[in-house]
């Protein structure tokens, strides 16, 4: 269908116009070149959107063809309905983030660079779809470099802090290190397949030796994993999205991260061939640490936009389960469980979007009004900021996966995911997995813990500051983008049968051998997946007892008892009048986690003393034994030439 | 009489014996406790006077409170009492199939849990606080030990549905007693005890601020609210007591529709949840509450015990795999 590539290289062209523009307004009206920033990214998004959904329904993929001519390089560009459900869930989180993102960013300060976060901004969302949508190696890195560096750029012209600096040169440098391993995959894989071209990188595994077919493996998930953040390459994370303005933060916690998974499904399942059961044990022992490291950071931690950076550790953790799970499937050639299991990890990958999303939209509301990150310096913000707080419950309540929300949805699956692993042949599979299950409950339970302080902390009881006691509703735009996402939490929560039937598509044009259908996924409108251990979960029907539930609760006193009165009065505490002083404070509330987890709750620097700091000491002295060669005598450098140059002949002529 | 009317009969008779229950087995837990202690106890009557009396009563609640404070009795009531159609009581008709699992189970649960321990926060007292951020402690001491030993149990009867479970038990262990059913049993057993909060793991009867956890957290709500979050605690602890009580001894759930049967189911549990009750007072009155800290022990205790259960149950399936 014409139309819908027309739309979008509509959408792609709006973005670079947004990005322009508002650069360019900058310099006459700051206000102005906000408003264009976030209406043209909202509705470029909305139309890469509805091109992306296009796809997933209809299947008419498409290929550009970019006008540029660099040898090696085929510029194409193009969406099938796996790259388009990247590019639907991009679009579906930019819309109320960039509608958000106006009236954050007039609250700021009035030094912030408007028109420099305005036009990264618009940048970032386009490099971010074309990651996606690249069909060549190349310029997929050129995309993924462009990603960074922009995301780079929005770190650190935020503010001109050391902090945010110090944020940056990390994430650069932990980011680097992962493309030169991307580099090093495309360039091995290139020399067996030929070409760059992903199409020739289809089922590359049979010219390729095994022992290859597993270091290129390892050598994508260090690469995607450090972006993603797999500990122990997530050092970057809790540094990096804080510092970024808020509206920012939601974009790389909740999308960014995310094409990170994008990359790794497509090695593992489009190019390379799983040979072995262990490479998704392996996996799933990363995961699962992941998962509980990430937990364990976040309940200790005070800062609330790095509580979240690491609540998105945990949440990549747990999307990498059913990862595994598929990778285990998949070398067992098990091919239908192994495409249901990489459903789940994207439904999960969404739902995470969405609700990581609404939690820092909700953060940033609150660091917008109140100017600080500090759980302990808040307090009491429920009855100043109403609509924030109950949108942000909703969010707390979807990342802790408690029923009917969405983050219920996908982890209830993940669990079903697990048992099914106990269908496989192995002892070792079946009690990895089934231990597996058991800590991610317990993820789960920290989880509820961590962010029932973070809500505690921010909203309830007696504001501890003056900051927080003059706190008021932040503004419209951004109460509006806190609404839209959590209204698609309660949404996908009842309805998920609507989110997978497109995942499915997208997983089948993945995995050629294994095609899913929404089928597998249902039974009416219950969820349940047919061929394992059998369970069922009706969001639909749990939400209406619910109500009905809670209508009797309302009811049953009134009908039991005598019509009473309710009067307000003051805390209980001991005859003295209450303060905030007497209140258990954020960290006070953490702390009997810490003493039962003391023994994996190391201090953050370990991963910097243990694994960073002995490679960068065997990297110091490599580069000192080197030093002679480099004596700076332009004359031994030409010999070197020369002697290169020779050698380069003689091995040619040989 | 249609499938669909003799399932909505069982159900709303299964609701009726759970809110009606609930007050009594807690009084008889502190009624034999009383005895056991040489002491006259309260009457069995005396949880309905109780909610009766709190439902009389004025509301006073703090100044600092907001909607959440409110909403927290009614969605902790709805949520426990829609944890309570997941477990079977006198009758395999009240299954509803769809409804979900295990899973859905504990994170019901857990959601209840959650509501109670915000609203703990919300008065910003020192006590309330204490009460939440240990309670939340314990759920993930309790929480994936429960979750295991569930998983385990449901490894055993090849589904995740209590209903099935309990049934299949019942159909199948009379020939073949598995050790590792036996430690599932033993495992979770310890973690009903500390997820209905009975010694060794909380004091009900505490009225001393700092050892408080249950209690600790309705501190501040009086009137029908603190009535309903009372209630609710009440309905937990027989939910619990249902779900172990039939585990442990699966027969007598009855599974047709007569008269007759669902008396007879109906006698049996109320012998087993009796039987059960008696037996949490023998345990509350000859163990000593342990250190807050040292509950961590006991329930990792039961982690490892589940654990063994999980490779005893893979041994005994062997190479039967079914794929």
């Amino acid at each position: 269908m014409m139309g819908n590539l027309l739309l979008f290289k509509f959408s792609l062209f709006l973005f670079i116009t947004g990005a322009f523009f508002s650069l360019i307004l900058g310099f006459y009206s700051k206000k102005f070149s906000t408003y264009v920033s976030g209406i043209f990214a909202a509705v470029s998004a909305s139309l890469s959107l509805v091109s992306s959904i296009n796809i997933l329904l209809y299947q008419n993929n498409f290929t550009i063809k970019l006008p540029i001519n660099i040898p090696l390089l085929t510029a194409n560009i193009g969406m099938d309905p796996f790259s388009a459900f990247f590019i639907f869930l991009i679009s579906l989180i930019a819309i109320p983030v960039s509608i958000y993102s106006i009236g954050y960013m007039n609250s700021e300060p009035s030094d912030t660079p408007v028109h420099i976060l305005g036009f990264l901004y618009n940048l970032f969302l386009l490099s971010m779809i074309l990651v996606v949508s690249a069909k060549d190696a190349l310029l997929f890195l050129i995309f993924w470099e462009s990603m960074t560096l922009i995301s780079y750029g929005l770190i650190v012209s935020n503010t001109s802090s050391d902090e945010s600096r110090s944020a940056g040169f990390i994430y650069l440098l932990m980011t680097h290190i992962g493309s030169a391993f991307l580099l090093f995959l495309f360039l091995i894989m290139a020399n067996y397949s030929g070409s760059f071209a992903f199409e020739s990188f289809h089922d590359i595994y049979k010219t390729i030796p095994d022992s290859l077919n597993l270091l290129l493996f390892v050598f994508a998930l260090i690469g995607f994993g450090t972006k993603a953040g797999l500990v122990p390459l997530h050092i970057w994370l809790p540094e990096a999205h804080p510092a970024a303005p808020s509206h920012v933060s939601a974009l790389m916690s909740g999308v960014m991260i995310k094409t990170a998974i994008y990359g790794i499904l497509r090695i593992t399942f489009d190019f390379l061939n799983p040979a072995s059961y262990w490479w998704g044990i392996g996996l799933l022992l990363i995961a699962v640490t992941t998962a509980l490291v990430g937990i364990i950071y976040a309940s200790q931690e005070n800062d609330i936009k790095r509580l979240l950076a690491y609540s998105s550790i945990e949440n990549i953790g747990i999307i990498f389960i059913p990862i595994s799970a598929a990778i285990i499937f998949y070398s067992l050639k098990l091919y239908e469980l192994a495409g249901i299991s990489v459903v789940i990890s994207l439904f999960h990958t969404l739902n995470h979007s969405i609700f990581k999303g609404l939690l820092f939209m909700g953060a940033g509301s609150v660091i917008s009004v109140t100017h600080t990150r500090n759980l302990i310096k808040l307090g009491g913000l429920i009855k100043k900021m109403p609509q924030t707080s109950l949108f942000f419950l909703i969010g707390v309540l979807a990342v802790c996966a408690f029923p009917p929300l969405n983050g219920f949805a996908s982890e209830w699956l993940i669990f079903q995911n697990l048992l099914s692993l106990f269908k496989t042949s192995s002892s070792t599979i079946k009690i990895v997995a089934i231990i597996s299950a058991s800590l991610l409950g317990l993820t789960g339970a920290i989880c509820a813990a961590t962010f029932l302080k973070a809500f505690s902390g921010i909203f309830l009881a007696f504001p501890r500051t003056h900051q927080a006691e003059y706190a008021h509703e932040a503004s419209l735009s951004m109460t509006f983008g806190l609404f839209t996402s959590a209204a698609l939490c309660l949404l996908i929560g009842v309805l998920p049968l609507f989110v997978i039937l497109p995942i499915c598509t997208a997983v089948s044009t993945l995995m050629k051998s294994s095609s899913v259908t929404p089928e597998m996924f249902s039974d009416g409108n219950t969820l349940h997946i047919s061929n394992i251990i059998p369970g069922y979960y009706s969001p639909v029907l749990l939400t209406i007892l619910l109500i009905v539930f809670s209508l009797f609760a309302l009811i049953l006193p009134k009908l039991i008892g005598s019509k009473t009165t309710t009067r307000k009065d003051e805390t209980w505490s001991c005859g003295i009048t209450p303060r905030a002083e007497f209140e258990y404070t954020p960290s006070g509330y953490a702390q009997p986690l810490e003493v039962i987890f003391s023994g994996l709750h190391v201090p953050a620097d370990f991963y910097y003393k243990w694994i960073y700091l002995p490679i960068y000491n065997a990297l110091h002295r490599f580069s000192h034994k080197l030093k002679p060669i480099q004596s700076g005598v332009v004359q031994i450098y030409l010999t070197y030439i020369f002697v290169a140059l020779v050698a380069c002949i003689l091995w040619v002529s040989l | 009489m249609n499938e669909e009317l003799k399932i909505i009969i069982i159900i709303f008779c299964h609701l009726a014996i759970l809110l009606l229950l609930s007050p009594l087995v807690n009084s008889i837990i502190k009624k034999t406790k009383a005895l056991l202690q040489g002491r006259k106890g309260i009457p069995l009557a005396q949880g309905y006077y109780d909610l009766i009396k709190y439902f009389h009563k004025e509301t006073v609640i703090s100044n600092q409170t907001s909607w959440i404070f409110l909403i927290t009795p009614v969605i902790l009531f709805s949520s426990i009492l829609l944890a309570g159609l997941f477990v079977p009581l006198f009758s395999e008709f009240g299954s509803i199939k769809i409804l979900g699992g295990i899973i859905v189970f504990v994170y019901l649960l857990g959601l209840g849990r959650f509501f109670m321990s915000l609203a703990a926060m919300e008065p910003g007292s020192g006590f309330c606080g204490m009460a939440s951020s240990r309670e939340m402690m314990l759920s993930v001491l309790i929480e994936p030990v429960m979750l295991l030993s569930l998983i385990v149990l449901s490894l055993l009867a090849d589904s995740t549905q209590i209903f099935t479970i309990i049934s299949s038990i019942a159909r199948h262990n009379l020939t073949l007693p598995s050790t590792g059913y036996v430690l599932a049993i033993i495992a979770l057993f310890i973690i009903s005890i500390a997820e209905i909060g009975r010694i060794p793991f909380d004091n009900q009867e505490t009225h001393y601020e700092l050892t408080m956890i249950h209690e600790g957290m309705l501190l501040e709500y009086s009137g029908k609210l603190l009535g309903l979050m009372i209630w609710s605690g009440w309905l937990k602890q027989l939910i619990i007591i249902s779900l172990i009580s039939n585990l442990i001894f699966p027969w007598g759930i009855t599974n047709t529709f007569t008269l007759s049967s669902i008396l007879i189911g109906f006698i049996f549990y109320i012998l087993k949840v009796f039987i059960f009750s008696i037996f949490i007072a023998l345990i509350e009155t000859i163990i000593a509450k342990v250190r807050l800290f040292r509950v961590k022990d006991i329930l990792v205790a039961s982690f490892v015990i589940s654990v063994l259960a999980l490779i005893l149950i893979i041994q005994e399936s062997g190479k039967g795999s079914l794929l």
